[in-house]
């Protein structure tokens, strides 16, 4: 400890730590004062949980903007004399009691940490890692029978080494483990990964969810921390299972026969979407709901026949146990046909919001069945932010035009998440002409902000994260879904076409 | 002699009467001051500290090893990430250039 005192102190030390807070893109960091400096752009790649220097391969949209409060308790207030506030506002300065770890790597002041700060019941800090941490990052197909193995250590952090001689590194290991079976037999045994989305601002728990490749919470694990660093209890347990992160009923009931097809389905649905932790360092959940019902009769002889199809859903997004939004949706079809001639109509509605008129007194029918989309989201939605939550409602008109309303649960980032919804229009050879796409309210955990935000029509070179969910990894740049929460000032800036973060 | 009485007589009579022989003469203009070069005094040899003599400049460190400290202070940021852990001097042994021991004493922050 001596090495870590300085001799001397004939001159008092005035504040230190960070003045450098805003709004980050493009590696360059906006000031209060509205000029700019460069800046590490929070990485878009998250941190290995198994290995402290390395990152996953994979990128994150909503890692980009993802930013972890860390708030040590019993601070002063920072005391300024009105000359230092002056030339602070000057110099686009700000000197707060709080800081933020941004982006994948967990970035405290700029540089990457790839690890969180526990800031333990004396108020030493510790930087936490996983020396190693297995199975990890994806769970192997025998995962439901493979217990989870994982170290965590503790470092001492934050005490300034004196005349730039850096201490012995202080650190203790923790062995923490699931035994077998921890991965509920519900689970899917498909590709799972696993991310930090969730941390306390005092760092004492952590909560890792457990993401498909369609980027769905299939569970989550928490690592939990109390007691001093050199002697923690550290432990790991099962936060959510994956029944608790997926549930859903679908009662259909179909009568069918040589010529006529009839029934009527009721479903519902609740997923985990994300994950925070509040004040008190209690889980909230944001979850995406969902009830619905639909009924078709189609009569059918030689040719001649009729087909009507009616149903309605409604899709809401709940933070903590309260909805925040809700979409509704109504489709209704009927159509007569007689020796091939059609003379249909059906109308559509997706929150307030109707179908083109074009689809209207069109023939066509609807060609897809909406509950088998509910609980798998895009196959092809390898990415985040997006999930698909009502997709495919297709309609084909009678030439091949016709269109697709969907309705989306975005995560900007792990703490800025909302519905979305799209109407996509089809010509002829069925590609796609325009989307119409409404932005809604976006819940964090500072609240909700914004009303529903017309997105307009936009031109087919323009499509928005819906398109690139279809088209697979390319063009980023044109899609238009970063944004990120800021957790010192409750500001949130939202549909980005590059990554975007606070600090 | 009685010339030299009768001027002496007539001298003392013109005088009685207000009358004198001198002649009233301008005073000269003053001269310029000279400047005073500096000069440094000296004492004599100082034979025992507190008998009144000078400090002899310059003061150097006996032994950094003799230095004293207040407690160990610390200095948090703000944000209460980092802290900084001083440990402010509180006496350093001097000598002087005439070998006399001299010590500094600094106050803890209140």
């Amino acid at each position: 400890m001596a090495d870590e005192l300085f001799d001397l102190d004939l001159q008092e030390i005035g504040v230190f730590g960070t003045p450098w807070h805003g709004k980050v893109q493009g590696g360059a960091l906006t000031l209060p004062n509205a000029s700019q400096m460069a800046y590490q752009q929070p990485s878009a790649k998250a941190t290995r949980l198994d290995s402290h220097d390395s990152v996953c391969q994979y990128f994150d949209a909503a890692q980009a903007g993802t930013c972890h409060l860390v708030a040590a308790p019993g601070l002063p207030a920072v005391s300024r004399t009105s000359e230092e506030q002056a030339a602070d506002a000057d110099a686009g300065q700000q000197w707060l009691t709080k800081a933020t770890l941004t982006g994948g790597r967990l970035q405290l002041y700029g540089h990457n940490l790839s690890g969180w700060i526990y800031i333990d019941s004396v108020g030493d800090r510790w930087l936490v890692t996983c020396p190693s941490f297995w199975p990890y990052p994806t769970l192997p197909a025998n995962a439901k029978t493979t217990a989870l193995n994982a170290s965590v250590r503790l470092t001492r952090f934050g005490v300034v080494p004196i005349g730039g001689v850096v201490p012995e590194p202080e650190y203790y290991d923790y062995p923490v483990s699931l035994a077998s079976g921890w991965l509920s037999s519900a689970s899917p045994a498909e590709y799972v990964r696993m991310t930090i989305d969730a941390i306390t601002k005092s760092g004492n728990k952590c909560a890792v969810g457990l993401h498909s490749g369609a980027n769905e919470v299939e569970g989550y694990i928490q690592l939990s921390l109390s007691g001093l660093g050199a002697a923690a209890t550290v432990g790991l347990t099962v936060l959510r299972t994956y029944a608790q992160c997926a549930a859903a009923t679908n009662n259909k009931t179909m009568d069918a026969g040589e010529g006529f097809f009839t029934g009527s389905a009721e479903w519902s649905f609740s997923r985990l979407h994300a994950l925070w932790y509040d004040d008190q360092d209690d889980v909230v959940e944001v979850r995406v709901n969902g009830t619905g019902q639909y009924s078709w009769d189609e009569v059918v002889n030689a040719g001649v026949g009729s087909y009507s199809y009616s149903g309605a859903a409604s899709i809401s997004l709940n933070v903590g146990g309260l909805d925040v939004d809700s979409v509704e949706l109504a489709a209704s079809v009927n159509d007569a046909f007689s020796a091939g001639l059609s003379t249909g109509e059906s109308v559509w509605s997706i929150g307030s919001q109707s179908f083109p008129s074009s689809w209207s007194n069109s023939p066509g029918r609807v060609d897809a069945e909406v509950d088998s989309h509910i609980m798998s989201g895009s196959p092809s939605a390898t990415w985040s932010p997006l999930s698909v939550i009502f997709p495919s409602a297709v309609y084909t008109g009678a030439n091949g035009g016709g269109g697709r309303c969907a309705v989306y649960a975005i995560c900007h980032s792990r703490h800025c998440v909302g519905l979305w919804t799209s109407v996509t229009m089809l010509d002829n050879f069925l590609n796609v002409t325009s989307v119409v796409a409404k932005g809604r309210v976006v819940a964090t955990p500072s609240g909700v902000r914004g009303s529903e935000v017309a997105l307009g029509v936009l031109p087919s070179s323009q499509r928005r994260r819906d398109w690139a969910l279809n088209q697979g990894a390319v063009g980023w740049t044109n899609n238009d879904c970063y944004g990120a929460w800021d957790p010192l000032t409750g500001d949130v800036s939202l549909w980005q076409s590059s990554p975007i973060c606070f600090v | 002699m009685a010339k030299d009485l009768t001027a002496a007589l007539h001298a003392l009579t013109q005088q009685a009467q207000g009358q004198t022989s001198r002649q009233d003469k301008m005073l000269p203009s003053a001269k310029d001051a000279t400047t005073i070069p500096e000069r440094s005094g000296a004492s004599g040899l100082i034979q025992s500290p507190g008998s009144g003599g000078a400090i002899v400049s310059p003061l150097t460190e006996t032994l950094y090893t003799e230095r004293t400290f207040h407690d160990v202070r610390q200095y948090k940021s703000t944000d209460g990430i980092f802290v900084i852990e001083l440990r402010p001097v509180k006496s350093i042994n001097f000598k002087d250039a005439a070998d006399i021991p001299l010590v500094i004493e600094f106050k803890a922050k209140a």
